[in-house]
């Protein structure tokens, strides 16, 4: 088991500054997420934990032991990868025993550890295969495999569900965290996928550009935001922003709802919009509609029938997040409330306005 | 009613042509792949097919190929003369020990020489392998002739360099050395295939996914573990490519130099069996002693270049 810190991180590819100073602080057995679009550093970050590459300035320290420029194998850590890497020409055995090895740990422990962990993620009749012989599935197991059998302080993974298809990746996902649970040990996931981070982190570091944006557990960053790009990168469909002036007001669709359902009891505010276009998904409704402030998507309740074209959405004060010219959520409650009744959206309960 | 009968064989006479015209078209599709074969099949006949039949037969035969003069057939004699001549079975022992002596040259040190300037990148990469690969694109009779002046045993400068150094008293005739010749040959031979080889394995290794490596140094391989079991294992397909292109091409490659700097000599120490042949044909004109030779080494190369195949089979590992 082991934590992970990291304490201002840089790193430049020529010119180019791919991370600007990332803090990071993993507790021991979390299951940790890296969560960003393409691009933002999460792969370089965590490549840099497995030694893969080399920071510009900073430090790492595995379980409070500096690491920053060891070799990756004096990190102790697993490494699973988005192609798996498997060893084409090694048999599912080999690739797993490769390891153990070269550690020059004797055949018959290693028997015993090897055929364990095979049995563990039960891959036993296809142990004499070779990679190339086994379904994307398969192959993500023999890559967990390799990374369990060496008992590491902590597991990296690199996006190791996109190569699978979604219903594979659904029934891995749930795998993944069972798999945690068992070994204990802290897991640091990286991946762009909001929902797969969602549904497995119990911490989550969202960055963009280099920067962290927030962490903080799933409902820390969902029900509370910290600026303007993860309240639109978490949730789907993403929260509604609605412009006005130099601030953005966002709302998330399923905290909105289509007057007509009746389920807007509670509501402190309605705003009339036009729909655009309807999506009955079975168990909800997602409804587009423009609004004066741009568009909005409303979940709700599958009603199965297609609202007027003009429709009035409810929505409460509670659910209101407000985000300044810099993308900073703004706090101040007076500050809100002035916002919103300027923008003429009544604060009397029911009041339509019609814009 | 003779009009109608005229109309009615009009009509079959139509039918007829049509049908023939329709059998013509099916007949030249079946045709059409062997159309475009053929050239091919020509040349190969001509240059390669025919005259590798007339070799068979005349190594049966004594010929001198001068004009006027037929090819006597005379069974197995020319066969049993190559083996009770002197220089023949130098020139098998020395065909073996280039085939032998090349393999470093083409599969060893280009295999290092890729691995270790694999990280390198742009300017430097093209650089260098320009520098490997012009030895392979000079003419050999040109880098012979080079050779021959650097080796010269009254002015040449390896000469003159080795005595400056204090390494030799006097002057060294390399190329008359029957110990020098030989081993002078296989490494300008080599010298010349390193760049060749250094080529195909970089461009072999640059198709190994860099994945393998970083999981491998996570596992805690060090480099030359990593060069043994990893990238050695996935260079087998070139590398078996290069030990049949080396072992069968060694007499190939040698013939230019042996021809320009020793003639094979002294008494026959650095001449092969591909030299040998040459000299039976065009210096002696018993073309049916060359084709003996020609004979043997072929069914003696066919038999190496099916085992190469079968290990290529066997060994070799493709990584999709």
């Amino acid at each position: 088991m082991g934590s992970i810190k990291v304490e201002q991180i840089k790193k430049s590819f020529g010119q180019k500054e791919i991370l600007k100073g990332i803090d990071v602080d993993i507790p021991d057995g979390s299951f940790a997420i890296l969560l960003g679009p393409s691009g933002c550093g999460k792969s370089t970050l965590l490549r840099m934990i497995a030694g893969l590459e080399e920071p510009t300035s900073g430090s790492i320290f595995i379980n409070d032991q500096d690491i920053t420029y060891s070799e990756p194998k004096d990190r102790d850590i697993g490494m699973v990868f988005q192609n798996y890497a498997l060893y084409p020409h090694m048999t599912v055995f080999k690739n797993i025993e490769y390891g153990l090895k070269i550690k020059k740990i004797d055949k018959s422990k290693r028997l015993n550890m090897v055929n364990k962990v095979i049995e563990m993620v039960e891959l036993t009749e296809h142990a004499n295969k070779r990679p190339g012989e086994l379904s994307g599935g398969q192959r993500q197991r023999v890559a967990l495999a390799r990374a369990i059998v060496k008992r590491p302080h902590a597991f990296l993974m690199d996006e190791p569900l996109s190569n699978l298809d979604a219903k594979l990746r659904n029934q891995m996902r749930q795998e993944l965290i069972e798999l945690q649970k068992e070994l204990q040990t802290t897991f640091l996931y990286v991946t762009h996928d909001q929902i797969e981070a969602m549904s497995m982190g119990s911490y989550i570091i969202i960055m963009n550009n280099g920067h962290i944006m927030q962490k903080g557990t799933p409902k820390e960053i969902y029900t509370n935001p910290a600026n303007l790009f993860v309240a639109q990168f978490i949730g789907s469909p993403p929260t509604n922003i609605l412009s006005y002036g130099d601030y953005s007001i966002g709302i998330r669709p399923e905290n909105m709802s289509m007057k007509e359902d009746g389920h807007n009891v509670n509501a402190d505010y309605i705003l009339t919009g036009a729909v655009v276009s309807t999506e009955h998904l079975g168990g909800e409704s997602i409804y587009c509609l423009t609004t004066d402030w741009g568009k909005v998507f409303v979940k709700g309740e599958s009603t199965w029938q297609t609202p007027n074209k003009e429709s009035q959405i409810a929505f409460s004060k509670k659910d209101v997040l407000v985000f300044d010219k810099k993308g900073e959520r703004v706090r101040d409650v007076d500050l809100i409330e002035n916002l919103l009744a300027e923008m003429q959206v009544s604060n009397h309960r029911r009041e339509a306005v019609v814009l | 009613m003779s009009e109608v009968k005229r109309i009615i064989v009009s009509e079959q006479e139509k039918k007829v042509t049509e049908q023939k015209s329709r059998r013509a078209a099916r007949s030249l599709i079946k045709w059409k792949p062997y159309l475009f074969l053929l050239p091919a099949i020509l040349l190969l006949g001509v240059w390669m097919y025919k005259p590798l039949l007339s070799t068979f037969v005349l190594a049966f035969q004594k010929w001198s190929m001068v004009p006027g003069t037929e090819p006597i057939t005379v069974g197995l004699d020319n066969f049993i003369r190559l083996f009770q001549t002197k220089d023949f079975i130098h020139s098998i022992e020395n065909t073996i020990f280039y085939t032998i002596g090349i393999l470093p040259f083409s599969i060893i040190i280009p295999m290092l020489l890729a691995v270790a300037t694999n990280g390198l990148n742009g300017r430097v990469k093209n650089v260098y392998r320009a520098m490997f690969f012009i030895p392979m694109i000079l003419a050999p009779v040109t880098v012979g002739a080079i050779w021959r002046w650097l080796f010269h045993p009254a002015n040449g400068l390896v000469n003159l360099t080795l005595q400056k150094l204090g390494i030799t008293d006097g002057n060294i005739s390399f190329f008359t050395d029957p110990v020098y010749a030989k081993w002078l040959i296989l490494f300008m031979t080599g010298w010349g295939l390193i760049g060749f080889s250094t080529i195909i394995f970089s461009a072999a290794l640059t198709n190994i996914n860099r994945d393998y490596f970083e999981a491998a140094a996570l596992d805690g391989a060090t480099k030359w573990k990593q060069l043994l079991t990893i990238t050695i294992p996935l260079l087998s397909p070139t590398i078996l490519f290069m030990l049949t292109m080396s072992i069968l091409f060694s007499s190939q490659f040698t013939f230019a130099y042996i021809d320009i700097l020793t003639a094979g000599g002294p008494f026959g120490s650095s001449t092969n069996i591909y030299y040998e042949m040459y000299k039976y044909g065009f210096n002696n004109l018993n073309a049916g002693l060359s084709s003996a030779a020609a004979t043997l080494f072929f069914i003696v190369f066919a038999i190496i270049a099916i085992g190469l195949n079968l290990l290529t089979k066997k060994f070799a590992f493709y990584d999709n």
